[in-house]
C-alpha cells in the first residue's frame, strides 16, 4: 500500500494530572483515508490523548498538528469546525432533542463551510440518518431508543460535521456480538467514503477487524504501532496485557 | 471444554479443596450484568470451592471486575443465579453479602482516605457480632502479615504509597472473617518487587486460614501465581478454563486477550 | 412531514394569531381599572417568564436573581428621566442596553460556574446591585426612593398606555424566543443545556453562546423594569430587586414549559392569576398555599402545561406516545 499523506501527527504529546503523566512523549501519525487503533491495557492514556486531540483537555506538551495547522491551544468547537469529530464512551445525545435535531445540531455547526442554516439542517439530518440507518426513528426522543441505536445516534452526529478525522471511543462497549458485527459494517462504510478514523476498542477482535495500522499505549507511552499481525505478536505488546514472563521468548 | 472435570481437578499445592458432599462454596450460573443499558457480562458460568485459589483473567473492558462486583452485592444481576453456600444471594445488597462471608477488596484500594490504617482495619470489622475477641485475633493475624502496617497504624490512610495502601486494603478485607475473599486488580499501578510481595502474602493467607479466594488480574503470570485454577474473560464472555499450568501453557491465551 | 399540512398548519397558526391579537386588544375597553391593571401585571410576568425562559428553558442556567437586570432598568428609566430630563422611549431602549451590557460584562465571569453555584451567584449579584443602587442617594434617591415623572394624560389613558406598552413588551419578548427557537443559537443553547461538552465538541462555541443568551434575556427584563418604572412612578430598591418576583418568574417558565415558546406565558398567567384569587381568600397563608400549588405541579407535571397538553393533544389525534418502541428499538 502506497504511503498516504499524514492528516494528523502528535509530537511529543504529553499531558499531566497533578504530577502524573497520563500521556508521556507519545509521536504519533494518522494517515489519510485509514483506520488506526489505539490500545492499551487500563490507564493506558487512550482517553487521555483522544481528549487532547479534540481540544477538552489542553497539551501539557508537544504539538498536534492537523492538516499542518496546530491544535495546540485551539477551543473544542474550534477544533470541529477544523473537520475532527468524536464520539463519548458513555453515549450523551442530546436529551430533549429528537434523532433528528440531534443529527441536525452536527450539520448545523460543521466544518468551515459546510455548516448550514437550521431549517436545511434538517434536511441534512435525514440524509445522514439514511447512511446510518436511523431513518424510521428520526423523530422519536433519544431515551426511547435502544443503546444499540443509540450508538448509531452517536456516530450519525457525528458525521453530520462532515469531518476528515472522526474519533471514535469506545463505540463498541455494551453491544451483543450482532450489534458488534453490524457496527464494524458501518464503520467500514463510513471509512471507504474517505473518512479517516481513530478507534478505542476493548473489544479486541473489532479493532484488531478494521484497523489498518494499530497503535499501542502503556503508562502513557506508545509501546509499539504497526499492521494489527505485528503487534499482535509484539513482545512488548504481550508483556503490557498479558503480563512479565509471558511475553518473553515469544513471537517477534 | 470438559468444565465439570475441570473443576474437580485437585489443585497444584497438592492440598484436596474440602469439598462437603463435592457442592462448591460458589457457584455463578448464566450471570448476565449490565450498567444501565450497556450489557457487559453475556452469561457467565463459574465455580469456586472452598479453600481453592480462583483467577479471572482477561483483558481491560473483558467484565473482570464487574463479575466480582455483582459476587459482592454491588452490582445487580440482569439474569443469571450466584449461589453461596447454597443459597442464592444474586441481587441481595452488599450487607448481606458480606453477612454470609463474601468480602470484596475493590480495585483501586479504595480505603477510607482520612482515617487511619488502624480505623481502616477495624472498619473491616463493622458487620462482625463474635465479639472483641475474636477481632483481636484477627487484628492481630493481620499485622502479622503485614508488618509494615504496625509501624503505620496511626497513619492517615490517604498518605501511604500504593503497596501499602493495597496491603491495608487486603487487612481491612481479611478483618471481615471471610469464607470467600475477592481481590481485584491487586497488582495495578504497583511495581512488581511488591508485587512479588503481595502475591506471596496471598499464598499464604491462603495456607493458615479457611477460606477461598477469587481473583481478577489483567497480569495473567501474576494471577496463575497465586491459583490453582482460572477462567479467561473476553468481552463478557467465557472463552477458556483451566488448572494453572493449563492456562500458562496454552498459546491461545494470546488471541482472548488481543484478538488475534 | 409533506408540505400541504405544514402550510394547512401554518395557516391555522396565523389565524389563531389573529384572533388573539384581537382579542388582546380589548380589555382595556370593556374591564374595569382593576382587572386592566391585574390584565396589566399578568402580560408584564408574561414578559419577564419568557425573558428568564431563555436562560432557564434554553440554556440551562438557573438565573434565580435575573431580575437584577429588571431593576436596572427601572433605575435606568427613573435616573433618566428624573436627573436628565429624558424622554420616556429614549431612557427605555437605554434601560435595555444598559441591562443587557451589565450581563454582558459580568457573563464572561459568572457563566463559568453551573447549576446551582450559578444560581447563587445571580441571587448575590441582585443583592449586590440593589445595596450599589441604594447606596449611589444622590443619583437614585437611595433608600428613600425616587418618584419618577407621571404619565401625562388622564386615568383612562394612562391605562391604556400601560396596558399596551405591556403587551408590546411581552409580544417582543415572545417573539424573540420564537426566533431563537428556530435558528443556530437556540439548538446550541438546547444542547448546552444537555450536555456541554457535547456540545463544544459538535462546534458550539458555548461560551459565546451563553453569553449572547444571557445578553438577551438581560435586555428584554431591562426593558420591562424600565416600563415597570414608569407605570408604578416611584420606586425603592427592593421593589424592583425583589428576589420573591424573581424567583416567581422562575417558577413560572418552568411551570408553563421550560424551552417552549408559549410555555412560560401560560404559566405565568397561570401563576398570576392564583396568585390573586388566592390573595383575596388566604391573606395569611398566602405564601404557603402558593408554595404547595408550586409543590404539587413540580411532582405530577414537571414538565410544565405545554408538555402536559403536548400530550393530551396527542392522545387525541392518536399518534404514538412516547415510550413506545418500534420493533427493533
Amino acid at each position: 500500500m502506497a504511503e498516504r499523506p499524514p492528516l494528523l501527527v502528535g509530537r511529543g504529546v504529553t499531558r499531566y494530572f497533578g504530577g502524573v503523566a497520563a500521556v508521556q512523549d507519545v509521536d504519533f501519525e494518522v494517515r489519510a483515508g485509514e483506520v488506526l487503533g489505539l490500545i492499551g491495557p487500563n490507564g493506558a492514556g487512550k482517553t487521555t490523548l483522544m481528549n487532547l486531540i479534540s481540544g477538552l483537555l489542553p497539551l501539557s506538551r508537544g504539538d498536534l498538528v492537523f492538516e499542518g495547522r496546530s491544535l495546540k491551544g485551539l477551543a473544542p468547537w474550534d477544533i470541529a469546525r477544523l473537520g475532527i469529530a468524536r464520539t463519548f464512551q458513555i453515549v450523551k445525545p442530546f436529551a430533549g432533542m429528537t434523532v433528528r435535531e440531534n443529527v441536525a445540531m452536527g450539520a448545523m455547526f460543521a466544518r468551515e463551510g459546510h455548516g448550514v442554516p437550521a431549517r436545511q439542517a434538517l434536511e441534512v439530518a435525514d440524509e445522514v440518518l439514511e447512511m446510518v440507518g436511523l431513518a424510521d426513528r428520526r423523530h422519536s426522543y433519544t431515551d426511547e431508543l435502544t443503546i444499540a441505536l443509540r450508538k448509531r445516534l452517536e456516530l450519525a452526529r457525528a458525521l453530520a460535521l462532515n469531518p476528515r478525522l472522526l474519533l471514535l471511543d469506545e463505540v463498541m462497549a455494551g453491544l451483543n456480538l450482532r450489534e458488534v458485527g453490524q457496527l464494524m459494517e458501518l464503520v467500514k462504510s463510513i471509512n471507504a467514503r474517505g473518512v479517516t478514523i481513530i478507534v478505542i476498542e476493548h473489544v479486541m477482535k473489532a479493532i484488531m477487524g478494521i484497523s489498518d495500522r494499530l497503535v499501542v499505549l502503556h503508562y502513557g507511552r506508545k509501546i509499539a504501532e504497526g499492521p494489527p499481525q505485528a503487534v499482535a505478536q509484539d513482545e512488548k505488546v504481550i508483556t503490557a496485557y498479558l503480563g512479565r514472563r509471558f511475553g518473553q521468548g515469544k513471537g517477534a | 471444554m470438559g468444565e465439570a472435570a475441570l473443576h474437580k481437578q485437585a489443585p497444584a499445592t497438592g492440598e484436596a479443596p474440602r469439598q462437603p458432599g463435592g457442592r462448591p462454596l460458589l457457584k455463578v450460573e448464566r450471570l448476565e450484568v449490565a450498567y444501565g443499558e450497556v450489557q457487559v457480562l453475556w452469561g457467565i458460568d463459574m465455580e469456586v470451592y472452598d479453600r481453592q485459589v480462583v483467577a479471572l483473567v482477561g483483558s481491560n473492558g473483558a467484565g473482570k471486575s464487574t463479575t466480582l462486583k455483582a459476587i459482592a452485592g454491588a452490582l445487580r444481576p440482569r439474569a443469571g443465579r450466584i449461589i453461596f453456600d447454597g443459597e442464592d444471594v444474586g441481587g441481595k445488597p452488599a450487607a448481606e453479602a458480606v453477612r454470609r462471608g463474601i468480602v470484596l477488596v475493590p480495585e483501586g484500594r479504595q480505603l477510607f482516605a482520612g482515617m487511619t490504617v488502624h480505623e481502616n482495619l477495624m472498619m473491616g470489622a463493622y458487620a462482625r457480632r463474635d465479639g472483641m475477641r475474636a477481632i483481636r485475633e484477627d487484628l492481630d493475624w493481620v499485622y502479622s502479615l503485614f508488618p509494615e502496617l504496625v509501624k503505620k497504624r496511626g497513619q492517615l490512610a490517604g498518605t501511604m504509597s500504593g503497596g501499602e495502601q493495597q496491603m491495608c486494603a487486603i487487612g481491612r478485607g481479611l478483618m471481615g472473617r471471610p469464607r470467600l475473599l475477592l481481590l481485584d486488580e491487586l497488582s495495578l499501578g504497583l511495581a512488581p518487587v511488591i508485587v512479588d510481595r503481595l502475591v506471596e502474602i496471598v499464598t499464604r493467607i491462603h495456607r493458615e486460614r479457611n477460606l477461598a479466594i477469587l481473583l481478577v488480574e489483567q497480569d495473567l503470570n501474576v494471577a496463575l501465581a497465586m491459583a490453582q485454577r482460572g477462567y479467561v474473560l473476553e468481552t463478557g464472555r467465557l472463552v477458556k478454563a483451566g488448572t494453572a499450568e493449563e492456562l500458562l501453557a496454552d498459546e491461545s491465551i494470546r488471541t482472548a486477550y488481543l484478538g488475534i | 412531514m409533506s408540505p400541504a399540512p405544514a402550510r394547512r398548519g401554518g395557516v391555522i397558526t396565523a389565524i389563531a394569531l389573529v384572533v388573539l391579537g384581537v382579542l388582546a386588544a380589548l380589555p382595556p375597553f370593556y374591564l374595569s381599572g382593576y382587572w386592566v391593571r391585574v390584565l396589566t401585571g399578568l402580560l408584564m410576568y408574561g414578559a419577564l417568564a419568557s425573558a428568564i425562559n431563555i436562560m432557564v428553558g434554553f440554556a440551562g442556567y438557573p438565573a434565580l436573581g435575573n431580575i437584577v437586570f429588571f431593576g436596572v432598568g427601572a433605575y435606568t428609566v427613573a435616573v433618566l428621566m428624573v436627573k436628565y430630563n429624558t424622554d420616556f422611549f429614549v431612557a427605555l431602549v437605554a434601560a435595555g442596553v444598559l441591562a443587557a451590557l451589565y450581563a454582558m460584562v459580568l457573563g464572561a465571569a459568572v457563566l463559568r460556574l453551573r447549576g446551582a453555584y450559578f444560581g447563587i451567584a445571580t441571587i448575590g449579584i441582585n443583592h449586590a446591585t440593589s445595596e450599589i443602587v441604594t447606596n449611589l442617594d444622590s443619583l437614585t434617591g437611595g433608600g428613600r426612593g425616587t418618584i419618577v415623572p407621571f404619565y401625562p394624560g388622564g386615568i383612562e389613558e394612562e391605562r391604556m398606555f400601560f396596558y399596551f406598552l405591556m403587551l408590546g413588551l411581552m409580544v417582543l419578548a415572545v417573539a424573540t424566543v420564537w426566533l431563537i427557537s428556530r435558528n443556530r443559537l437556540g439548538y446550541g443553547l438546547r444542547a448546552l443545556k444537555a450536555d456541554q461538552e457535547g456540545a463544544s465538541v459538535m462546534g458550539v462555541n458555548t461560551t459565546r453562546y451563553k453569553v449572547i443568551a444571557w445578553t438577551i434575556s438581560a435586555g428584554l427584563t431591562g426593558l420591562v423594569g424600565g416600563a415597570y418604572a414608569y407605570w408604578l412612578a416611584f420606586l425603592e430598591p427592593p421593589y424592583v430587586f425583589d428576589i420573591t418576583m424573581s424567583v416567581k418568574t422562575y417558577i413560572m417558565a418552568i411551570l408553563g414549559g421550560a424551552g417552549t415558546v408559549a410555555g412560560p406565558v401560560v404559566g405565568a398567567f397561570a401563576l398570576e392569576l392564583l396568585s390573586e384569587l388566592i390573595w383575596g381568600r388566604f391573606l395569611e397563608a398566602h405564601m404557603l398555599v402558593l408554595g404547595i400549588v408550586v409543590v404539587l405541579v413540580v411532582l405530577f407535571i414537571p414538565q410544565g402545561f405545554m408538555n402536559l397538553a403536548g400530550r393530551l393533544v396527542g392522545l387525541l389525534r392518536g399518534r404514538r406516545r412516547p415510550g413506545e418502541v418500534g420493533a427493533d428499538g
